[in-house]
C-alpha cells in the first residue's frame, strides 16, 4: 500500500491505497457510496465525479491517478437538507425514478454549468450523451438540466 | 491491469529513467481509458504520465504540436486557424472520456476501431518519440505495424505535429456508427488540396471497416491531376476499393463495411473538396 493526498470535497485528505484499485473502489470504500457503479467499464457514466472541473469515469481511473488533484463527488454537492439546484429541478421535473443514475447525471452536468453556466441545449446533450439512464427516458433529466443553465440558452432550448 | 505498484514522474527524464530501470514491467499510463480493453494481466508498474507537463497544444509555422498527454477535451476546445482535429475530437465519446482520453494513449496502441489515426494519416501528422534522442516519424510508418512496436523500454510518444490546414486545402471526417456513443464502424478521412480546379494533392484515410487503420494510395493517385467533382470521385473510390481487406465489426458484415466505406469516401472526399473551394485568399 502507499499513501496518496489529494483534495476531496473541499478537504485535503491522505489515503492509503492498493495500486491496482480505482478511485470509485477508493470512495466507496470510505462510506462514499453516493457515486454508483454500474458498467464498471466507463460506459455509463453513473460513476461520474468531477476532477479539476471536468467530469471523469471514477470506475476507470486508478486512485493513483489522483495524487495532487481536486476531486468533487456527489456528498460535497448537496444533500436532502440543502439541496444543490441541479438536484432540486431534476426532483421537480419527475427525472428520478430508480435514482441510481442520478449521482452522476448530476456530476456531469455540474461540471459543464459549472464551466459553462450557460450552455446550450446542444452542448448540455454532448455533455450527458454518455451518461445512460434505464428509467426516464432522458427527456425530463434534460429539461431539468436546461432549466438550470442560466438564461440565454432559452431561444435553443426552446 | 494487474498494477503492483505506481510512480508519478514529474518530468520526462524522470519517468524516462522508470521506464528504462522497469524495462518491460513498466507501463505508461495517460487517461487509462483503454486499461478496459487491454487484456494483459502479467504484474506492472505504472508510470503515470500526467504531470510531464505534456499536455499543451501550440501553434508554430507550419502547423501544431500537440503534447502527448493534451486530452481529447484539449483537442475539442483548442480553436486556432487551420486547426481542424476538434472536428475529430467532438465524435470521440463519451464526455468523461473525452476529459480523460489523450491523444498519445489513443495511437499507441491502436484498435480497429480507434478513431485518430486515421485523419492522422490523412493529415501526413509526424510523430515525435523521445528516446535517448529524439525522432520524429511519418504518420504513414508510425501506423504500418502495431505503433507500441517503435517504441524501446524508456521510449516515450511526446508530441503530434499536425500541419495546419491551408489556402486551397480542405479536410473531410466521418465516423460512422449507429448509436451516438458507439464505437465507429467505418472512419473515413480526406484531405484535398487544389489548384487551378484540379486536385493538386490528396490523401484519404479509413479504419474501422479495414483491419487496422490504412491509406488508400490507389484512390489518390486515381483522383490526384483529376478534375474533382462526384462522377470523378464515385469512379475513383469504385476502382480503388480492391485494394484494401474490408472486415466489418460487431454486426456489420465485411460485404457491408466495404459499401459503408465506398459511400463514406465519398461523402469526404466531397466535404474536403466543397471546402478546399471556399478555403481561398
Ligand atoms: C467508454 C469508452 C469510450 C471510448 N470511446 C472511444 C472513441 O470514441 N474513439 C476511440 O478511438 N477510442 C475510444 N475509446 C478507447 C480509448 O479511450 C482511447 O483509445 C483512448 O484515447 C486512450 O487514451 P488514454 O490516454 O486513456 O490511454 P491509456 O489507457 O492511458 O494508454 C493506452 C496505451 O498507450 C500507452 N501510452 C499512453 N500514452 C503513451 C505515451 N505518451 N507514450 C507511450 N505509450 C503511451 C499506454 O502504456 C497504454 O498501453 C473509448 C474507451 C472507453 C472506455
Ligand atoms: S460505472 Fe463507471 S461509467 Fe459505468
Ligand atoms: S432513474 Fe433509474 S436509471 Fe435513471
Amino acid at each position: 500500500m502507499k499513501e496518496i493526498t489529494f483534495t476531496l470535497n473541499g478537504e485535503v485528505r491522505t489515503f492509503r491505497i492498493e495500486p491496482d484499485e480505482t478511485l470509485i473502489d477508493l470512495l466507496r470504500r470510505n462510506q462514499l457510496t453516493g457515486t454508483k457503479r454500474g458498467c464498471d467499464t466507463g460506459m455509463c457514466g453513473s460513476c461520474a465525479v468531477i476532477m479539476d472541473g471536468r467530469a471523469v469515469n471514477a470506475c476507470i481511473l486508478y486512485a493513483f491517478q489522483v495524487e495532487g488533484r481536486t476531486i468533487e463527488t456527489i456528498e460535497g454537492v448537496g444533500d436532502f437538507d440543502r439541496p444543490h439546484p441541479l438536484q432540486t429541478a431534476l426532483a421537480d421535473a419527475g427525472a428520478v425514478q430508480c435514482g441510481f443514475c442520478t449521482p452522476g447525471m448530476v456530476m456531469t452536468a455540474k461540471a459543464l454549468l459549472d464551466q459553462q453556466p450557460n450552455a446550450t441545449e446542444t452542448e448540455i446533450k454532448k455533455h450527458l450523451d454518455g451518461n445512460l439512464c434505464r428509467c426516464t427516458g432522458y427527456v425530463k433529466i434534460l429539461d431539468a438540466v436546461i432549466q438550470c443553465a442560466a438564461p440565454g440558452t432559452e431561444e435553443e432550448a426552446s | 491491469m494487474n498494477y503492483i505498484d505506481f510512480t508519478i514522474p514529474q518530468t520526462l527524464t524522470e519517468a524516462r529513467d522508470a521506464l528504462k530501470a522497469l524495462g518491460p514491467e513498466g507501463m505508461p499510463v495517460a487517461g487509462s481509458t483503454l486499461h478496459v480493453f487491454l487484456r494483459d494481466e502479467a504484474p506492472k508498474v505504472a508510470v503515470d504520465l500526467r504531470q510531464l507537463g505534456l499536455n499543451r497544444i501550440d501553434a508554430e509555422a507550419d502547423g501544431f504540436v500537440v503534447g502527448a498527454t493534451a486530452t481529447v477535451t484539449d483537442m475539442d476546445e483548442y480553436a486556432a486557424p487551420g486547426w481542424v482535429l476538434d472536428r475529430v475530437a467532438c465524435e470521440f465519446v463519451t464526455q468523461p472520456i473525452r476529459n480523460m482520453a489523450t491523444i498519445g494513449g489513443s495511437i499507441v496502441r491502436v484498435f480497429p476501431w480507434s478513431d485518430w489515426p486515421v485523419p492522422l494519416l490523412a493529415l501526413d501528422a509526424q510523430l515525435v518519440i523521445t528516446g535517448d534522442d529524439e525522432r520524429t516519424m511519418g504518420s504513414s510508418e508510425f501506423f504500418a505495424v502495431q505503433p507500441f512496436h517503435h517504441l524501446h523500454p524508456g521510449d516515450l510518444l511526446t508530441a503530434v505535429q499536425v500541419p495546419a490546414l491551408r489556402t486551397g486545402e480542405g479536410f473531410g471526417y466521418f465516423k460512422e456508427r449507429r448509436t451516438s456513443t458507439d464505437f465507429s464502424r467505418c472512419t473515413v478521412a480526406v484531405w484535398l488540396q487544389l489548384a487551378q480546379h484540379k486536385i493538386a494533392a490528396v490523401r484519404v484515410a479509413i479504419g474501422a471497416a479495414t483491419p487496422m487503420p490504412r491509406r488508400m494510395p490507389a484512390i489518390e493517385s486515381a483522383l490526384t491531376g483529376a478534375r474533382p467533382g462526384p462522377d470523378a470521385f464515385t469512379q475513383a473510390v469504385q476502382a480503388g476499393l480492391d485494394e484494401a481487406r474490408w472486415k466489418g465489426l460487431h454486426g456489420i458484415s465485411d460485404d457491408y463495411a466495404r459499401h459503408l466505406a465506398s459511400v463514406r469516401i465519398v461523402d469526404a472526399l466531397t466535404a474536403a473538396w466543397t471546402e478546399a473551394k471556399g478555403n481561398t485568399e
